[in-house]
């Protein structure tokens, strides 16, 4: 698994995505800062493969992560 | 009959076959060639009860990962079933595909050559015949790994349940306190003309016999070829530099661990990844255990675990739910254990160490190493098996760093299973033995056990052991 380009394409999906997901759109990341803290905040994510990440190592579907229930 | 060599002075009878240790690989070939007739000879090294001073021959110098070789084995009379726990599973049709792993090729028999044994290795392990083979869970939906069915022995103790029929066989002379040490070659060195033994002090004696047949165990066998070395020099049997190597355990890794959805679940599970999962993944063979440690009633965690599976399924943001999950420091109601195949390799191997035991023979220096291909197998069945435990809505796993983060050495553990050693290989250049077990270049010399075993798939090897046995003893009394 090529964790860190994974990681860095599921990070930048999540922050840069054109249409933001309603999960994001709560909290406006217009500042640097609560960008950093949100990204260290993620530092515990990894992403496995299209269906699948990992947080501190539970391994959980992705859609669980950005939507709630499934 | 069976005699103390303590109290022997010479053995005069030529045999027809020279059986050397009494495990389970031993006592079956003795006890199915003396029901054809023939005159048989069986030695054990050890006494009739466990003591010190025989175990501590088993001693090696251990230079790679450890797998504890002087514990994991028993040198007396019935040799380590003295200890087994019983669990038997046979090998599949698809552990003999013969495809190369590490350069090294596969089984050079099928499956179809062990099959007609299994029925009786079963009765000698005293396990229900009729029962076959049971799982203790059900499948996981869709899935690529199934329910693994096994067989528990009581387990059988070889010695208790086949000491008396030895000691009443008329053609089997059966010897304990009687070590095997040296092998005597004719002049074309083809074939053994003499075995050496000795007691532990200064009596030494020699056998004669047509065949002999080594049943020593996977570090012991190659420890005694390399040791007979005074006509050969690299050892009887090693003119390939085979002897010893493609040492292979089952992998026991500590993946991780992992919690019910149902908290009253308190099942343990046995999963077998299939052979489409495994060949598509170009990985090993892998039975995964799921094995309850604690409720979680039982440690008060009900209420966070509950909170747990409330909160991930309800929307957060992602921050605060990876957070959230983060902070969630459950051990977990149970661990993921294995029994994972690992692949024969060239530097995995058992050589001799410059350290003597007490009768001044060379130990074994015991040099278990694990390969990139090994890696991958328990990378990628965990991963796998984590994620079809969520799909079927059972709970979620949390797997141990190593298996996510490939700069972290993998932890594993052994399961006593010593395989591999000399292996059999219808070319010399990939195996010590052809594909009858019979040492490459020795007319009269044979290897019995799991270190005759090309590959070790994912079942338990003492089954195998007998139904390789017992077809050694057709093979033999033919
Ligand atoms: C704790 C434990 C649990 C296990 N559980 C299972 C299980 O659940 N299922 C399973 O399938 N397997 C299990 N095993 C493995 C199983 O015990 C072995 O596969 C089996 O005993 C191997 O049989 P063997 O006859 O080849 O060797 P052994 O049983 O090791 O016998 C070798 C014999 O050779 C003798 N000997 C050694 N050197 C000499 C010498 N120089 N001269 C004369 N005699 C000598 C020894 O004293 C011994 O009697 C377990 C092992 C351990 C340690």
């Amino acid at each position: 698994m090529p964790k860190a380009i994974n990681r860095r394409i599921f990070l930048n999906t999540l922050f840069f995505a054109t249409i933001t997901p309603s999960i994001f759109a709560k909290k406006p990341h217009s500042k640097a800062s609560s960008r950093a803290a949100a990204q260290h905040r993620l530092d515990k994510l990894d992403v496995i493969d299209n269906d699948f990440s990992s947080v501190d190592g539970w391994i959980l579907p992705t859609k669980i992560l950005t939507k709630g229930a499934v | 009959m069976l005699f103390d060599f303590n109290m022997q002075t010479t053995i005069d009878k030529v045999y027809d076959i020279c059986i050397v240790g009494t495990g389970p690989a031993g006592i079956t070939l003795a006890r199915k060639l003396a029901q054809s007739g023939k005159r048989i000879i069986l030695l054990e090294a050890g006494g009739l009860d466990y003591s010190e001073q025989s175990q501590n021959f088993y001693e090696c110098e251990s230079v790679g990962n450890d797998a504890w070789p002087k514990f994991t084995r028993l040198r007396y009379f019935g040799g380590t079933s003295n200890h087994w726990s019983g669990r038997c599973r046979p090998f599949d049709s698809s552990d003999f595909d013969s495809q190369k792993i590490n350069g090294l090729p596969g089984w050079p028999i099928r499956y179809s050559a062990l099959e007609p044994y299994l029925r009786e290795a079963m009765e000698i392990l005293d396990l229900n015949a009729e029962q076959g083979f049971q799982a203790i869970n059900d499948d996981f939906l869709n899935s690529h790994f199934n329910p693994d069915a096994f067989s528990q022995s009581p387990p059988t103790r070889f010695k208790a349940k086949y000491q008396s029929e030895i000691e009443a066989a008329e053609n089997i002379d059966s010897f304990y306190h009687a070590t095997a040490i040296d092998l005597e070659l004719d002049q074309l060195k083809r074939s053994v003309h003499k075995l050496k033994i000795t007691n532990y002090k200064e009596k030494q004696a020699t056998v004669k016999a047509d065949k002999f047949i080594l049943c020593l165990g996977g570090i012991e066998t190659p420890r005694f070829l390399l040791n007979c070395n005074k006509q050969m020099t690299s050892g009887v049997g090693n003119a390939t530099d085979m002897v010893g190597r493609c040492f292979m355990e089952h992998l026991n890794v500590p993946m991780g661990s992992f919690i019910y959805r149902d908290l009253d679940n308190t099942a343990d599970m046995q999963f077998y990844a299939d052979d489409e999962f495994v060949s598509d993944k170009d990985i090993g063979k892998s039975n995964i255990s799921l094995g309850i440690v604690s409720k979680v009633k039982s440690y008060g965690r009900t209420k966070a675990v509950k909170n747990f599976f409330k909160n991930i399924a309800c929307q957060m943001e992602i921050e605060d739910k990876v957070q959230f999950i983060s902070d969630f420091k459950c051990p977990g109601m149970g661990n993921i254990s294995t029994l994972l195949e690992q692949s024969p390799n060239l530097d995995s191997r058992v050589s001799l160490s410059h350290d003597t035991d007490d009768l001044g023979i060379n130990r074994a220096k015991f040099d278990w190493q694990i390969s990139d291909y090994d890696r991958k197998t328990i990378r990628e069945t965990g991963l796998a098996m984590a994620k079809e435990f969520s799909r079927a809505g059972l709970g979620v796993v949390r797997l141990a760093d190593f298996m996510l983060d490939e700069s972290i050495d993998i932890q594993f553990g052994h399961h006593a299973h010593h395989m591999g050693t000399t292996r059999m290989s219808d070319d010399p250049r990939y195996g010590v033995v052809d594909k009858n077990s019979k040492v490459h270049d020795i007319d009269n010399l044979y290897v019995a056990g799991s270190s005759v075993f090309s590959t070790g798939g994912a079942c338990n090897p003492t089954m195998p052991i007998v139904q390789l046995s017992l077809r050694l003893a057709d093979h033999l009394s033919g």
